[in-house]
């Protein structure tokens, strides 16, 4: 099977380095798909199947919490693992954002090793 | 900005704190203070992140075209020897700047509370002068960066 992991951020920098922590961490079969805001991935998330998320808080149009919001009142999550990954990481939002499904928050960057430990603990 | 002298800073202090994460972590450099005595190049590249949560001013990163184009390469794993757009480049400093602020504010706000960032905004050296900034030089392998921090924020980054 191959995972699909959808990676959301605005940065294409961000983007790239995320997937090659995925890399890194072991998914090198996975396919990657990209969105540059939480408009875009509910997009993608309501016309494919995803396997995992990994998102930004801070974007433009829809964030991080907002893009959480919606997946939760739809249902998508905890269903689909989403972890929010963020420059402006704090106890405040990660409680916010853990009481929506949201599986895990990191600041930014994320490490490989961050990663593959999610990838341990949800078991995927 | 071209006139002001830099700040001496030490790894202690927020700021250096903030800046050695960013840099070991993001950019794969260690960081150094050095005396920024001299006045800046107008051609410099700019990133500026407001602190819109609370309201406590905002940070500039600056930089000659040559160091972000060779910081950009350093954060994406690239070798010196390939070539990157200028689209590329002001998204690899404007995140930069991104994660050096959000560590900073995180110091500055011990990790408890929420703050919220403006997104980066990418562009030529803005002018700034007077009371309520403080600059501060990096050295790196690929050169200088100076940093700016306006507003009360500027105030505990030391």
């Amino acid at each position: 099977m191959v995972y699909k992991v959808l990676i959301v951020d605005d940065s294409m920098t961000s983007r790239l380095i995320i997937q090659r922590c995925c890399q890194i961490a072991g998914w090198n079969d996975a396919e990657f798909i990209h969105a540059a805001d939480g408009k875009a991935a509910l997009e993608v998330i309501h016309s494919r199947p995803i396997d995992l998320i990994l998102s930004d808080y801070n974007m433009p149009m829809v964030d991080g919490l907002e893009l959480a919001e919606t997946l939760n009142r739809e249902h998508f999550i905890p269903g689909i693992p989403m972890a929010i990954i963020t420059s402006a990481n704090n106890e405040t939002l990660s409680s916010k954002l853990t009481a929506l499904g949201v599986v895990q928050v990191f600041g930014k960057p994320i490490t490989p090793q961050e990663l593959s430990k999610l990838l341990q603990k949800l078991d995927i | 900005m071209t006139q002001m002298l830099s700040t001496p800073w030490d790894f202690d202090s927020s700021f250096g704190r903030a800046i050695q994460a960013t840099m070991e972590d993001f950019a794969f450099e260690e960081p150094s203070p050095i005396p920024g005595d001299y006045e800046l190049a107008p051609d410099r590249i700019s990133v500026i992140i407001d602190i819109l949560d609370p309201e406590i001013g905002g940070v500039i990163i600056s930089m000659s075209p040559a160091v972000a184009r060779d910081l950009c390469l350093a954060i994406s794993g690239l070798a010196p020897t390939q070539s990157v757009d200028d689209a590329a480049i002001r998204d690899a400093i404007g995140e930069l700047t991104n994660v050096f602020s959000g560590k900073l504010i995180g110091e500055l706000l011990d990790g408890h509370r929420q703050f919220k960032l403006s997104l980066p905004r990418t562009g030529d050296a803005p002018t700034l002068e007077g009371e309520g900034i403080v600059r501060f030089s990096v050295g790196l392998s690929m050169g200088v960066i100076d940093a700016f921090i306006f507003g009360p924020a500027s105030l505990d980054c030391l």
